[in-house]
């Protein structure tokens, strides 16, 4: 029997707008979309160690700029940084297609549940990662285009230094959405110092809507 | 160019070179830079490449243009003409003094993902790869390489054919489970394309040669064409921060001509070998002449990622997806309403089809632009291949060319007309057909004079060049009220013409009981009787398949169980009722509440004998639903439950509006038009949308996700609709929001607008000019009762 991982079930519970008190009956759903998506995903990942220069408005990795004061801020003790990328694939993405079809509710469910999973494995990649890193390094957060003021277009700049496209499977769209859809790129630099690695509210896409805000609470990210 | 074609059919191994790219990381090419360049900044660099590899023993090397295309050469301010005349002539500088030697015009993925997964459309693919063909038209061959999705495959055979007459040859890069990263398979990827015409087809890149033996070995299995195999030189290791590759070249020698043993007809190398690894594998070529592979004939159907293979059991065609006599399904289509269409689709397959048939004729509708709407929205949410159904010639054409696999063609018959219109396409798309045994006579009346009709189509089919194991026969089942002794003849047309010719049969069963009381019991009689006369594929619907339950009270009569022994030891205590639907009480507003779905729909049948359809839906369905979106809005109910309660509801008003459909009367004319906008791939948030407000009654025209301002704002015309819902994922796509509500205003000022997805907020959805910010599926329907009143 599968048992859904516990970082995704918060995770996915999270997305779901549930809290602690989700009855039964929604965890038994999860669990089952859990099982169904574990079917068809095929996680892959690939990631480059790349130096890092601070420009005037942000840094230079690989050889191209990315204009941002967040990464910038994120990179400042880091002379090297990761940058990476994570899919579930593209089977995933046609199951959900089917599923919405044949089911909202457990499209929804399933939904949530990819997120959920595409965040885990870049969890294990970033294990994977700080056990390759020396001693009196360490990783700062994960940092997406599109979180702060890192433009999304950086997307397809990622995809392309990491030639996703031949290695996992991964391209952008011309508006710069990830194919598949569950899907990451993402900086992680590697820092002298011990760095905060929680997200913060003002630099969430969601800030000035939040429901959780509105509850009182806090998504928990 | 060579004054003959490139003969991929010789008795010899053919040896391709080895990687480019590799190479031209040897002579220093940075990071972010475009290798293609290369060919016109130091074009004497690239030729001295090939030259290596035409030394080391290369009988062909490809030109250095592999991600070269318009959206490539743009970004560095160049024509894909000047760069690809430029590889091409440098190939071509390179072959000086050697004899037969062939430059391959390399051709690698776009970079963009075709639709339904990615936003670029098939012809636009078509159109992308028809440039850099016609650029590179004095190559000697086409070389298409490490594609991942079969559908940019078939995008640049089809571009390959129409614009050159080059041979073709055609790899895919695969896992070691031999699927691509999008789902195509070494059979599937086979049967498209032997069809399509290219003229040798295999693998490259992936994995090293080890990894590959298995796959190679699959294609050796199921490729009636030459088969290449050419494998990167082992698994990438990082060594000093290079990308290195484990396997040496002498490993990589061994192994690789141990492919051209077994039967690959060419090989070569890809990603990590170089020169050094193709003299090596050309020395253990030496004395290996090609082995012919026997592949058995095999009559196949496939998507991209499922294969079918006729006559290895009794499969079944859907036939739910065809308006004759379906009153549900002719409004659907006459609302284009393609998510009933595409329910139909995943409830069969879940019913267990094997093939699915897509029929859109309805007099009074433009055939050809429904086909290939519906084909291209079909093959996105299931992988069951498809039969084309149709009488216009031209909508099967358009729906075979963007067809994500090998499709069955229905139909071809013996009149002159219907074999020179049909079977010209059968073959340019390479298809499978279905011949019908009638002809300008009309339907013979004997099983012999149907034969014959079927070896007539046959041979005009072998004329055309279509292969007799992609030709299928329907020997055509009368209705047996109306024509007693033509059941018999057709069960003998079954059998005759399959002894007669080896071709795969079908028939579309449920025509044998039209006008008789219990129809399928007719029809699985039928069905039996014609499976036992050798039937390979019945067109017919999947949840009436009772196959086994038949088959074993086939084998008590014809004697094959003996003593009914296990008839009986199974069937005792058997009864034929249908399942009984457990009733449980409560009324809607509990199965609602509960997600109750076939409970819901019972109780609405009840509901139906007492009182009219809007009442039922107004009365006891909404008010049922608005006590779900009162417990949402406290958060006493999360989302899944809100949409279970939905589809509960949506199963009870289904089962109403099918009422409404029977008597053709009162449709809701509270109508809202729904898209995710253009550019904006996303959109499980409308779809969600779409469920609520469908059960509130609201009359919901989807227009799917990248939606153009223009769509959006023709169909709100169209449908007469008082409210637009839009939505947005990301910021790259609020522009889009922008200019399809500002196309909207100045066009249909008239219509509300309602905006939400996850990068809009209240002041964002004000900015744009939204009459309401929807922050969830809720909130549109609240924003909907603002603009019709509410529901009671």
């Amino acid at each position: 029997m599968i048992k859904i991982p516990p970082s995704v079930l918060k995770e996915a519970l999270r997305l779901l707008g549930a809290n602690a008190e989700a009855d039964n009956r929604l965890l038994d759903d999860l669990e089952r979309a859990y099982e169904q998506l574990l079917k068809v995903s095929k996680p892959r990942t690939v990631y480059k160690k790349a130096a890092v220069r601070q420009t005037e408005n942000g840094v230079l990795l690989d050889s191209r700029e990315f204009v941002s004061k967040d990464l910038k801020k994120l990179l400042s003790n880091s002379s090297h940084a990761f940058i990476i990328a994570a899919t579930l694939g593209a089977e995933t993405d046609g199951l959900l297609r089917r599923k919405m079809i044949e089911n909202m509710a457990d499209a929804a469910l399933l939904d949530a549940c990819a997120n959920a999973e595409t965040e885990r494995v870049c969890d294990t990649l970033e294990q994977q990662l700080s056990a390759e890193i020396g001693e009196g390094e360490y990783l700062t957060r994960r940092f997406s285009p599109g979180y702060g003021d890192v433009d999304l277009k950086y997307s397809s700049a990622l995809v392309n230094i990491l030639n996703t496209q031949n290695v996992i499977g991964l391209a952008c769209t011309a508006s710069k959405m990830l194919v598949p859809s569950k899907s990451v790129t993402a900086f992680i630099g590697i820092s002298a110092i011990k760095e905060d690695r929680h997200r913060r509210c003002d630099e969430c896409a969601a800030n000035t809507d939040c429901v959780w805000k509105k509850r009182g609470e806090r998504c928990g990210v | 160019m060579s004054a003959v074609a490139f003969n991929f059919n010789t008795d010899k191994i053919i040896l391709f070179d080895g990687a480019m790219g590799t190479m031209l990381q040897k002579l220093g090419l940075k990071a972010g830079e475009l290798p293609e360049i290369l060919n016109l900044t130091a074009g004497e660099k690239i030729t001295a490449i090939h030259r290596t590899y035409l030394d080391a023993g290369a009988d062909a090397v490809y030109t250095n243009t592999f991600g070269i295309n318009r959206f490539k050469a743009q970004t560095a301010g160049m024509s894909v003409e000047t760069i690809v005349k430029a590889a091409v002539q440098n190939a071509r500088n390179a072959c000086k003094g050697f004899q037969d030697k062939a430059v391959a015009l390399d051709i690698g993925p776009c970079g963009k993902i075709l639709k339904p997964a990615g936003d670029l459309e098939f012809e636009d693919a078509a159109d992308v790869f028809a440039e850099v063909v016609r650029a590179g038209r004095d190559a000697d061959f086409i070389i298409l390489e490490t594609f991942t999705d079969l559908y940019e495959l078939k995008a640049a055979v089809l571009a390959a054919k129409e614009n050159s007459d080059l041979p073709i040859a055609a790899t895919m890069s695969f896992e070691a489970d031999g699927t691509s990263f999008f789902g195509a398979t070494i059979e599937t990827m086979t049967a498209t394309l032997e069809g399509l015409g290219v003229s040798a087809l295999g693998l490259n890149c992936s994995l090293g040669p080890k990894q590959l033996e298995p796959l190679a070995d699959r294609f050796l299995a199921c490729s009636s064409l030459p088969v290449i195999i050419k494998p990167n030189a082992g698994l990438p290791v990082i060594k000093d921060g290079q990308t290195c590759y484990d396997v040496t070249k002498e490993e990589f020698a061994k192994t690789v001509a141990g492919f051209a043993k077994k039967g690959a007809a060419i090989v070569g190398g890809c990603c990590g070998t170089t020169p050094e690894y193709i003299a090596l594998l050309k020395k253990e070529l030496n004395g290996v002449s090609r082995k012919n592979c026997e592949t058995e004939e095999k009559t196949v159907l496939c998507s991209a990622s499922r294969l079918v293979t006729a006559g290895e059991r009794l499969n079944i065609i859907g036939e739910r997806i065809n308006p004759t006599g379906k009153k549900r399904l002719q409004q659907a289509l006459r609302e284009k309403d393609y998510s009933y269409l595409l329910r139909e689709a995943v409830k069969q397959q879940e019913q267990g089809a094997d093939v699915l048939d897509v029929n859109v004729g309805l007099p009074e509708l433009d055939e050809i632009e429904m086909l290939v709407k519906a084909v291209k929205e079909i093959q996105s949410v299931t992988d069951l291949p498809l039969q084309l159904d149709s009488s216009n010639s031209e909508a099967l054409e358009r729906a075979a060319r963007i067809y994500n696999g090998k499709p069955l063609i229905n139909s071809v018959n013996g009149k002159r007309e219907s074999l020179e219109s049909i079977l010209p396409i059968v073959k340019k798309y390479g298809c499978a057909v279905l011949g019908l045994t009638l002809d300008e006579k009309g339907i013979p009346q004997t099983a012999e004079g149907r034969a014959e009709i079927a070896g007539r189509i046959i041979k005009a089919a072998e004329k055309y060049g279509i292969p007799r194991k992609n030709v299928l026969m329907d020997c055509l089942v009368m209705t047996v009220s109306a024509q007693q002794k033509q059941a018999l003849e057709t069960l003998k047309a079954v059998k005759l013409v399959k002894e007669k010719y080896g071709v795969k049969t079908v028939l579309g069963i449920s025509n044998i009981s039209f006008g008789l009381p219990a129809r399928s019991l007719v029809n699985e009689t039928m069905l039996s009787l014609a499976v036992k006369n050798g039937l390979d594929m019945a067109i017919y619907n999947p949840s009436e398949v009772r196959l086994e339950e038949n088959e074993k009270a086939v084998r008590v009569i014809l004697g094959e169980d003996k003593d009914c022994e296990q008839f009986i030891s199974e069937y005792t205590g058997w009864t034929n009722e249908k399942t009984e639907i457990k009733t449980q009480s409560g009324g809607m507003e509990y199965f609602v509440l509960h997600g109750l779905k076939e409970e819901a729909k019972t109780d609405a049948d009840l509901l139906l004998e007492k009182f009219s359809p809007l009442d039922v839906i107004e009365k006891h369905i909404v008010p049922a639903l608005d006590k779900v979106g009162k417990l949402y809005e406290e958060g006493k109910l999360f989302l899944p439950q809100l949409i279970k309660a939905a589809e509960a509801a949506k199963s009870a008003c289904d089962t109403v509006k099918n009422r409404l459909a029977a008597g053709g009367g009162e449709a809701s004319d509270k109508k809202i038009v729904l898209a995710t906008v253009h550019g904006d791939i996303h959109d499980i948030g409308k779809n969600i949308a779409k469920v609520i407000l469908e059960n509130y009654n609201y009359k919901i025209t989807d227009l799917g996700r990248d939606v153009p301002a223009e769509e959006i704002c023709a169909a709100v015309k169209e449908q007469g609709a008082k409210l637009a819902g839009l939505s947005a994922l990301m910021t790259t796509t609020v522009g889009s929001m922008k200019q399809s509500i500002d196309l909207l205003r100045r066009e249909c000022p008239d219509v509300k607008i309602m905006a939400g997805g996850a990068v809009l907020s209240e002041t964002l959805a004000k900015q744009l000019g939204a009459d309401f910010y929807v922050a969830d599926a809720l909130a549109d329907v609240r924003a909907a009762e603002r603009v019709f009143g509410s529901a009671d």
